[in-house]
């Protein structure tokens, strides 16, 4: 049962992850490589002031968000005429400088070590201390990052922006504020990654920087596109696919060695499989 | 005190490489009017448009609004002081629908705040006003019944028209039409000329370039003719292009 309940904080847990990059991704067109950063950043700003300064699970959640925020704003500013392929290795370089940050800044970060002995999830002074709890204040924050960016994504916003992952030039010339919009769809991208980031942390309650590496970047992306970028259930879809695939590699029986590697390879032919027969993800026909 | 002219350059100068896009281009254009600008390829007709609309920086001289200076605005902000346009090769947004299409371009939307979209508050009524608007605009085109389809599944002729719905769409001041008649269907040809009168009587001015000389004949009040980056002749298009002078050197 509990085994259960934590592929469904799992399935949750990349729900958001999925949902906010789709943001970019999907419905504005940029193709982020650095959403595993901004996961890694909402965990650790929710790590390091929950055990460095005894801030409740809500302040740290809160603060971890703004963490984020603070971030994808920067990363979006020079977004303004990086479009394309330019946008993607920008932020590839990003998701590089935020690893290292993570990895690197051991006074801070505790470095390859990580920092344990983060407070579990309570709110409201209850400490939530069964794994069903847990599960419903993960299901929680998926469903109002679901609701929310559902609201986002079919509101005269959301139009702009899928106006701007067309063609940027024609939407300028309609007199529409293209570089506010972007800024903006980044931001909250961002604090929706951190959101997830500062959950983990207090669910697992240790974080260490090799779940936030490029790879992980990838795996979000793969799980959005595998369930169709710019759908509104597509990213929910790849979420549940790829989690539960990781899930099932495991009850084949193979060394704990070469599972990892087994993964990564069975993800690949997945996306191969899907760009060749959904080439618009699971999600569109 | 002469009035002011709604759209006006002075002394406009672009160079590309090599070519002389503009070369000293002086105009004054008042509303209500249709001025039709023509000539051969390359003689400029589209950079004078994207010089006007901010998607090209003169290399020298002005263009005014209603008097306000436009060099430095970007192409957003001339668009939010009055300017619309087309562009010669159609473009609209592919994985839109029609109506979207129109939509996206009604002015001032609430609706296009971050704040409010999370919200879904606020921006409804607008909506179901902005979808209204949409759909009788798409109707003066002649686009009623393709509302729903995505722009990508029109024809060539029918994202023109489209095209010709956004920038309506937008209460404009100023439309700058970049070819709005050659490719339309001969059947639709009559309610566009006639769509564009309208909107010369509603006060708007319209710029077209257009190589259409039976419609220009037809629809315009004022013709300039450009040849090499230059103005080489303006005035009513009967006198223009009766000229045989002109039409032999320019327009055959």
């Amino acid at each position: 049962m509990d085994y259960l309940l934590h592929v469904l904080v799992l399935f949750f847990l990349y729900a958001i992850l999925t949902t906010s990059l789709d943001l970019l991704v999907g419905h504005s067109g940029l193709l982020s490589i650095a959403h595993a950063g901004l996961y890694g950043i909402g965990a650790y700003a929710a790590a390091i002031v929950s055990t460095h300064f005894d801030i409740s699970f809500l302040g740290s959640v809160a603060i971890a968000m703004l963490a984020g925020v603070l971030v994808s704003f920067c990363i979006s500013l020079p977004s303004r005429g990086l479009k394309g392929d330019y946008f993607a290795v920008l932020t590839f370089a990003l998701q590089m400088v935020l690893f290292h940050l993570l990895n690197g800044w051991d006074r801070l970060t505790g470095g390859p070590l990580g920092i344990s002995g983060i407070p579990a999830p309570a709110v409201f002074g209850a400490e939530l201390d069964t794994l069903a709890e847990t599960t419903l204040l993960f299901a929680s924050c998926a469903g109002v990052v679901f609701a929310l960016s559902r609201n986002v994504a079919t509101s005269p916003f959301g139009r702009v922006l899928h106006a701007l992952r067309e063609d940027e030039g024609l939407t300028q010339s309609l007199g529409k504020h293209t570089y506010r919009v972007t800024i903006q769809v980044c931001a909250m991208s961002g604090a929706f990654a951190a959101l997830a980031g500062a959950l983990y942390s207090h669910y697992i309650t240790y974080v260490d920087p090799t779940g936030f590496t490029v790879v992980e970047s990838i795996l979000i992306l793969a799980m959005v596109i595998l369930g169709g970028p710019g759908t509104i259930l597509g990213p929910i879809i790849g979420a549940i696919s790829l989690v539960s695939l990781a899930e099932a590699l495991r009850f084949i029986g193979i060394p704990a060695s070469e599972a990892a590697s087994l993964r990564q390879i069975v993800y690949g032919l997945a996306l191969i499989a899907i760009v060749f027969l959904r080439p618009r993800g699971l999600a569109r026909a | 005190m002469p009035k002011t002219p709604t759209l006006q350059c002075d002394g406009l100068f672009k160079q590309f490489g090599d070519v002389r896009a503009l070369a000293d281009v002086s105009v004054r254009l008042s509303r209500p009017g249709i001025v039709a600008i023509i000539g051969p390829n390359g003689a400029g007709k589209t950079t004078l448009l994207n010089a006007f609309s901010g998607f090209v920086q003169a290399d020298r001289g002005v263009c005014r609004l209603e008097g306000l200076e436009l060099s430095g605005h970007s192409v957003a902000e001339v668009a939010r002081l009055g300017i619309a346009r087309t562009f010669q090769e159609v473009r609209v947004i592919d994985r839109l629908s029609a109506i979207e299409n129109v939509m996206l371009a009604r002015p001032g939307q609430r609706g296009e705040s971050l704040l409010l979209a999370l919200a879904s508050l606020g921006w409804r009524t607008e909506e179901r006003v902005n979808h209204a608007v949409a759909e009788r605009a798409l109707e003066s085109v002649g686009l009623g019944q393709e509302s729903n389809r995505l722009a990508l599944e029109l024809s060539y002729g029918q994202r023109k028209l489209l095209s010709l719905a956004v920038v309506q769409a937008t209460e404009a001041r100023v439309l700058l039409l970049d070819e709005p008649i050659a490719g339309i269907h001969p059947e639709r040809r009559v309610s566009i000329l006639n769509l564009l009168r309208r909107l010369r009587d509603d006060g708007k001015l319209l710029v077209l370039v257009e190589h259409d000389m039976p419609a220009v004949r037809e629809v315009a009040d004022t013709v300039i003719l450009m040849d090499e980056g230059r103005v080489v002749a303006e005035g009513e298009p009967s006198d223009i292009l009766q000229r045989r002078e002109l039409v032999e050197a320019y327009l055959d």
